[in-house]
Formats: structure tokens, sequence, C-alpha cells
């Protein structure tokens, strides 16, 4: 198993610094390079979404934990925020938002869509810790 | 060099051409926002968008386009995408805007997309 955590502040500057330390971990991972850029994509929606929506306008902590082992990558991303838990069930129709002239809302349907596994729940350490996962290749052809 | 780079100049034909470089993602998508509806201030809403060298695209970013594509509609344009990267057509295609979106290869073909 292989494991990395990454602390940042909720700064939208920060997103990029997570995204090449993420592509760097599952670099020699089995996933295909067009699935690491999809996993890159999920994660960098999840912490831009906290980064928006756990602290308002303070300063808050943000920890990802990445977690690589012979089945799946799992990723946790934790915060100390005000409770938030986004739809993770419904997916938005994208001729409503282009009629309304919406510009959010499309991150968490791109993590699920993504990801084979997404899921919100509060920690006694953390207020929000979402959970994300991603089997390997083999794996998921096993599990098919 | 910044995260994204912007550039931009009305065309002799009525068109706006826009240029991004870079990552277009929650720390940046404002600026492509504000470009855009500073071009749409101007009463030009057929945009050419080339994204050939973003290497990075968001759902942020895309929702930039997502939501100007109504008013430039609604207003007579529309948007064009010139060569979109692969990583970007990649975040098009999962958020289903293939379909929607307007893509060429060069901006001749572009321009005689309006």
């Amino acid at each position: 198993m292989h494991q990395q955590v990454l602390r940042i502040i909720n700064e939208t500057k920060n997103l990029s610094l997570v995204r090449k330390s993420l592509s760097k971990f599952i670099e020699e991972s089995p996933f295909p390079r067009d699935s690491r850029n999809r996993i890159i994509l999920a994660v960098d929606e999840a912490i831009a979404n906290v980064v928006e929506h756990a602290y308002g306008s303070e300063k808050g902590l943000i920890q990802i934990t990445l977690t690589l082992d012979d089945e799946k990558l799992t990723v946790g991303v934790c915060d100390h925020g005000s409770d938030f838990k986004p739809n993770v069930k419904e997916d938005p129709d994208i001729n409503v938002h282009i009629r309304l002239g919406l510009k959010g809302g499309l991150g968490m349907f791109l993590m699920r869509r993504v990801m084979d596994e997404v899921s919100y729940s509060a920690t006694p350490q953390y207020q929000n810790q979402l959970s994300m996962i991603k089997f390997l290749p083999q794996s998921e052809s096993e599990n098919s | 060099m910044p995260d994204l780079k912007l550039s931009s100049r009305a065309m002799a034909n009525g068109c706006f051409y826009l240029e991004a470089q870079g990552f277009l993602d929650a720390h940046t998508y404002e600026d492509m926002d504000r470009l855009i509806q500073n071009i749409f201030a101007r009463n030009c809403y057929r945009l050419i968008i080339k994204l050939e060298r973003v290497d990075y695209i968001s759902s942020a970013g895309a929702g930039v386009f997502v939501g100007a594509i109504g008013e430039s509609q609604q207003n007579g344009g529309n948007l064009v995408f010139l060569s979109p990267s692969s990583n970007v057509r990649e975040v098009f295609d999962l958020l289903g805007l293939s379909q929607i979106f307007l893509f060429a290869d060069t901006l001749e073909q572009a321009v005689r997309s309006f």
C-alpha cells in the first residue's frame, strides 16, 4: 500500500499544486493515461467544492489523503468547515443550465462519472469527509 | 508564466477571436468569464474560442461557456471552439457538451459556422 497526505489552505491557487502531486502519485499506477487524467479532474472538482463552500470567506485547512493498494485508489478530502452535503445523486440537465445561464453545479456530476464510488460523511475528527474510490483496471473487470 | 493567458481581438467580419493558454480551472475561470462578458457588452455575440493550448479544464472552466452560450444564441450569435485540446474535448464529452457546442479545425471553418 502506498499513501500520501497533502494539506492545503482553501485557496484556489493551490488546486494546481494538488493536481501536480496527484499526477505524480498515480504516475506509476496501473491506471492508463486517460484514466489518470479523469481521476485528476474528479479530485480537482472535489477540492474546488470544498474551497468554495466549506469555510465561507475564512481561511481553513483541507487534508487530502491518497491511498493506492492492489485493488483501488482511495481519495479522502477532509475539512473542518460548515456542514456541506452536496447533491450526490441527481444528474444536472445541461440544457437547463444553458437555458438559465447557470455556470456552476457540474463538479459533482463529473466526480460521479469518473469515480466508481463517491460518498460523504461527518467524522469526529473532521466536519466533512468526502471519500472517492477508483478501482484499478483489472479489479474493474473482475467486478463486472 | 501565469496559470491562464488570454488574448482576444475583434475580427473584420463581426466575430470576436479569443485564445486561451494554460489552466482553465476554479482559480482562473473568472478571467475568462470577465473577458466574455466584456465582449458581450460590446454587442458582439459571435465568439471563436481557441482552446488548443489549454492543458487543463475543470467544470468551472467549462461552466463559463455553458453560462455564456445561451446569451450568445439569444442575441443571434454562438460560441465556436477552435481546435480544443484533447483534455478539453474529454471534459466536454463527459459533460455532454460535445453534442451542443460547435467545433472547428480552422479559423475559416469557424467563421463559416455562424
